[in-house]
């Protein structure tokens, strides 16, 4: 049964895996750093409190965390359809994973932001310095090691999230898993697909946390 | 010499979900430049808010703090930025970035402006070679002592320039000699830059040691100001006699005596 088709399938199915974690994951922090920012400073105890501006993002981040991602998946069919083209498929899974990603994203985002120390901010204001700039030149490089830690978290939260579209035909590893395994009964390769998904948490896990502990300079 | 610092019937109210609070109640309050002026009281007095009031980290609820010549409370947020370029500030927990070294931490204000950074780190090495920490610009803040930090955070404070040193409980996080290596370093430059020191403590030894003139702030009222001798020596209001014994009290005890 290890025909090269299958291989070629296997092989096939990891890059659309990676393909689709890592640009959810990118697309995911290009909307969830913000979204972090945004809560975290207009938090009570944050650098611009607004109470209103924080209620509602609070609101709409939590109303999509809720929201079991395979049911968001099917939801936002319309939209996928609309953004791709097509509401199946690897590319097309980066929609709803994206989505799904983003307030995730964001609330990791927040809490990375709210363990910068309060004298650092203040000793940062008493320096005249903008609230632009301290977001950008003391909170999110003071907590760049949680930042990254943050960052493998969401990689294997969001490839496990990939891997549950392969119910509805959504690529990669998952779908494989799903179509071989599930509806052929062909466990061997349903066994290869769970092994090659968990290394690849493994990998990036561990060279993330590697990478986080290497740039802390907290610790010497 | 003019007066740097005037605080006019200066009040600030806290409220909370729990009621209000009032920190400083109607202070007034001049500082002549050239000074090391310190401010006394105990823990809950509205030391914290008065310092603060000073470069309007925190905004007065009513009354002017006339700063350098410019009264704060009327400046636009920008204005008020450009204003605390010339007015440091250190901390009791130092407050460093810890994730930059040592000559980054005190280039930061520099950099954080726009100032090039081989500009701002040369500067940097200059100031350390002041506060006597040349050898460990490359060093992590993790990595030093707590004297240590003080010293890069002076050095930091000193990067923009200043006319005022604000210091916040600066050396209460600070063993004895440590601190009284700190309070060296402070007169010298007081003396060297001509900067005008403002520091608030709750220790005597501290105020006896280096202020010139002091304020006894007392549930937000400043109860008496002087020469340092004049007041501690011969305290003319009861909380002003209170507050001395108590320190003194405590300042015994932790000696062991």
């Amino acid at each position: 049964m290890w025909t090269p088709e299958v291989t070629n399938m296997i092989i096939q199915g990891i890059g659309e895996t990676l393909k689709m974690t890592c640009f959810s994951c990118l697309f995911g922090y290009l909307f969830g750093i913000p979204l972090g920012v945004i809560l975290s400073t207009t938090d009570v105890n944050g650098l611009t409190p607004n109470r209103y501006v924080y209620k509602v993002l609070d609101f709409i981040t939590n109303i999509v965390r809720s929201v079991p991602f395979l049911i968001l998946l099917i939801l936002l069919i319309p939209v996928t359809r609309a953004l791709v083209g097509k509401s199946y498929g690897s590319t097309a899974t980066i929609v709803p994973l994206t989505i799904a990603a983003v307030p995730f994203i964001g609330r990791m985002v927040e809490s990375s932001l709210n363990e910068v120390d309060r004298g650092v901010i203040e000793a940062a204001r008493s320096m005249g310095i903008s609230n632009f700039k301290i977001i950008t030149r003391v909170m999110l490089v003071e907590t760049r090691v949680s930042l990254m830690t943050g960052v493998t978290i969401a990689f294997g939260t969001i490839l496990g999230y990939s891997a549950m579209a392969g119910t509805v035909g959504g690529g990669g590893l998952g779908d494989i898993a799903v179509r071989y395994g599930y509806y052929r009964y062909q466990t061997d390769i349903m066994i290869v697909t769970v092994v090659l998904l968990i290394l690849l948490v493994q990998i990036f896990q561990t060279v993330g946390m590697r990478i986080a502990a290497k740039t802390d300079r907290r610790i010497k | 010499m003019g007066t740097i610092v005037e605080f006019k019937e200066v009040t600030k109210i806290f409220s909370s979900a729990y009621g209000t609070t009032k920190a400083l109640d109607n202070v007034n309050l001049k500082i002549e430049e050239g000074d090391i002026y310190g401010v006394i009281g105990m823990s809950g007095a509205g030391k914290s808010t008065l310092i603060r009031c000073i470069n309007l980290l925190e905004k007065p609820t009513s009354g002017q703090v006339i700063t350098d010549g410019e009264d704060l409370t009327k400046l636009s947020e920008k204005q008020l930025r450009a204003k605390r370029k010339h007015i440091g500030m250190i901390f009791q927990h130092f407050n460093l970035l810890m994730q930059k070294n040592v000559v980054d931490n005190v280039a930061f204000p520099l950099t954080a402006s726009g100032v090039p950074k081989k500009e701002a780190r040369a500067k940097a090495a200059e100031l350390l070679e002041v506060v006597g920490l040349k050898e460990k610009m490359k060093s992590y803040p993790a990595s030093l002592s707590g004297g240590q930090m003080q010293r890069v955070a002076i050095a930091r404070a000193l990067a923009q320039d200043p006319k005022i040193l604000l210091c916040d409980e600066a050396t209460s996080a600070l063993d004895p000699e440590t601190t009284a290596s700190i309070l060296n370093l402070l007169q010298k430059i007081n003396r060297e830059y001509n900067i005008t020191i403002i520091i608030i403590t709750h220790a005597m030894s501290v105020v006896r040691r280096v202020c010139k003139h002091v304020a006894i702030l007392s549930d937000g009222q400043i109860v008496e100001t002087g020469l340092v001798s004049d007041v501690f020596d011969n305290p003319q209001t009861d909380e002003a006699r209170i507050l001395i014994s108590k320190a003194e009290q405590s300042e015994r005890r932790t000696k062991g005596e």
